[in-house]
């Protein structure tokens, strides 16, 4: 028998096919074929591996006709990551390789054509899909093997070329071998980038009590905000130090996060698993394709899903073109993107954060009391800008908060001086562990994520609190859809200030947060006291 | 060495390849029925019985494999050129066969020691 299996895994968005690739060395018109719907850079994989075996010193059959399948047949493959895969299977049908050796075993990996193994980006998803099939070994371009290690119950074989790993396979000592240069080009430039964000703490931030406990409501729930105030009013100062009060992320969560950025080829070599709730700003020129997922040929995951589990931050919300706008509905209502294309469907998850933030008008100064400045908007602008907050996406917004700029006699702060990111986030923390303990087995983790129904059943307001929120409804301020994002508000109103069901006070505070209405000051002192 | 002295070369070696290819077929148990037969379209190395079966057979000599081993010379193109040749073979000969199959038989004949015999049956 001339015939044998070696498996690797097909990546569509962030789930894995196990694939078998199988290859049989018969006699025939010499020739290789490839078959089971390879693309372009994938068919170009019959060339890589004939060439990396001859380079290695071991033998391509060269007087026998190679037919290599990739079964599944009908799903479409991409991607490079193949070609070790299909070097083993043919090696073992040619018999230079025990067949045994590759049972239970993933091959992950880009040859050259001197037979080095050189990174992929996918790693982690595809070693966290073999773990769900039940494989037990997997190889892996040495530059990866931390990232592959970092799925429990896996042993993975670093390699640095096509000979180590065929001596492994054969049991035999592993020579050695040039190491190959990682994926990803480092960068040319390094700037301070994140470590920036690690610098900034809540207590630089004087006054602002009213918008600093809707952004502590909202990094204990998950909610989502918008800040809108003229320019200069702080609104970026307090986003980015949103992520400063989220607690560090829970092994699952992190594995999760870690899995998108190796998707997105944004995964470092020396990079250990990713901690801390991510940031992400993207300038408000950014494509679709760059905000919420897709680009030609492989679907990759968007800044949406790259802030997962943190904070996407879309400075100057209005300026966003109207498509991105628009595609944002489906990840703000349900914490997932699904991107379809003709003939496959990728699914990233989202749950991140989404802060937003506005100007009154396009100039910035409408309503700004600084006396210097007037704004020059005609009302036609204003109302234009406007529109473009308002509609589908502000009723996905859980949070709305005016900032008004600080003016100079309100630096003394009303509760004594402002608290440190390390306080409020040990609040939101406590909060966090509330709700964990309260959705334990749920395919959710926050008052933000809960689904409505579930919430009016299992966890429902108080019967006065409920009369509350359905007056409103009768009243036309409220839509269904705003009536479920004041439950959770009330919950996460309730968890912070550590009551067992939200009542008729917590409701208050919700609706307020959500209409854009000022917080009372009892509130606020409540908090602080 | 002069152009017609390798020429003369390739031929013998051609020639050998191809007596010991027909006597490595025979010893299977097939006949020969026709050597180098030509027609305007081209050659067949070897027309045989197998059975009721015509084999139209290529034979393919090397003395090396630097370029490439005797079996890759034998393209889809070659294989299909063989099987119209089958068929001019076919209307030539009042033969009527039950079936026509297509072989190859691959020679390496190294410096030294015996040469290597490759058949490989219905290739097209």
């Amino acid at each position: 028998m001339s015939f044998a299996t070696a498996h690797t895994i097909s990546l569509q968005g962030a789930s894995g096919h196990l694939i078998d690739v199988q290859a049989d060395v018969s006699p025939g018109v010499v020739g290789t074929t490839l078959v089971g719907r390879p693309d372009v850079s994938l068919n170009e994989s019959r060339d890589r591996c004939r060439m990396a075996i001859i380079n290695s010193d071991f033998d391509w059959p060269s007087t026998r006709r190679v037919t290599i399948l990739l079964s599944p047949a009908d799903l479409a493959k991409r991607g490079t990551h193949f070609d070790l895969a299909i070097a083993t299977s043919v090696l073992a049908a040619a018999g230079q390789v025990p067949r045994e050796a590759l049972e239970r075993t993933v091959f992950i990996g880009e040859l050259t054509l001197s037979g080095g193994l050189r990174s992929v980006t996918g790693v982690l998803p595809m070693v966290l899909a073999a773990a769900a099939r039940g494989l037990e070994r997997v190889f892996v371009p040495e530059p990866q093997a931390a990232e592959a290690a970092m799925v429990p119950g896996m042993s993975v074989f670093g390699m640095r070329s096509l000979g180590q790993v065929v001596a492994e396979l054969r049991g035999e000592e592993v020579p050695m071998a040039a190491p190959v240069a990682p994926m990803s080009g480092s960068l040319l430039l390094s700037w301070r980038g994140d470590e920036r964000l690690d610098e900034l703490d809540m207590a630089d931030l004087h006054g602002m009590t009213d918008p600093r406990y809707a952004v502590e409501v909202a990094a204990a729930g998950g909610h989502h905000l918008l800040l809108s105030g003229p320019k200069g009013a702080g609104k970026t100062t307090l986003a980015e130090r949103i992520p400063g009060l989220l607690p560090d992320l829970s092994s699952e969560e992190s594995l999760e996060l870690t899995a998108i950025h190796s998707l997105a080829g944004a995964l470092e070599p020396g990079d250990s698993m990713l901690t801390r709730p991510p940031f992400s700003a993207p300038h408000h020129d950014a494509s679709k394709a760059s905000l919420i997922g897709g680009g030609t040929g492989r679907v990759r995951p968007g800044e949406i899903s790259r802030a997962h589990c943190g904070v996407l931050f879309l400075d100057e919300f209005p300026l966003f073109r109207t498509d991105v706008i628009e595609a944002l509905r489906q990840p703000l209502e349900n914490g997932e993107v699904t991107i379809a294309r003709g003939d496959e469907s990728a699914t990233f998850p989202a749950r991140g954060m989404v802060v937003m933030a506005c100007n009154p008008c396009p100039c910035g100064d409408y309503h700004s009391q600084a006396s210097q400045s007037r704004c020059t908007c005609s009302e036609l602008k204003r109302r234009d800008y406007r529109q473009r907050v308002t509609g589908p996406i502000s009723d996905r917004i859980d949070i709305v908060r005016h900032v008004v700029p600080v003016r100079p006699h309100d630096q003394s702060d009303l509760f004594g001086v402002p608290e440190s990111s390390a306080t409020v986030r040990a609040r939101v923390e406590r909060a966090r562990l509330r709700q964990e303990a309260r959705y334990v087995g749920c395919s959710w983790r926050l008052n933000g994520q809960a689904p409505g129904p579930m919430l009016s059943d299992a966890w429902p307001l108080t019967d006065e609190a409920r009369s509350k929120v359905d007056g409103e409804i009768y009243g036309g301020r409220l839509t269904r859809r705003g009536a479920v994002r004041v439950h959770r508000l009330a919950w996460t109103v309730a968890d912070l200030a550590e009551v067992d069901r939200p009542g008729l006070a917590e409701v208050d505070v919700a609706l307020r947060l959500r209409s854009g209405e000022p917080l009372l000051l009892t509130t606020l002192e409540r908090r602080a006291g | 060495m002069t152009g017609s002295a390798a020429a003369a070369i390739r031929q013998a070696l051609g020639a050998y390849g191809e007596s010991l290819a027909a006597r490595h077929l025979v010893a299977q148990g097939m006949v020969v029925l026709d050597r180098n037969w030509r027609c305007d379209a081209g050659e067949i190395d070897l027309v045989l019985r197998d059975g009721d079966v015509l084999v139209v057979c290529e034979v393919k000599t090397r003395s090396g494999v630097g370029c490439g081993t005797p079996q890759e010379a034998v393209t889809d193109i070659k294989v299909a050129r063989l099987r119209r040749l089958a068929a001019r073979w076919l209307a030539d000969h009042s033969v009527h066969p039950r079936d026509v199959r297509i072989d190859m038989v691959a020679i390496l004949r190294p410096r030294r020691g015996a040469s290597l015999v490759d058949h490989v049956r219905g290739i097209g």
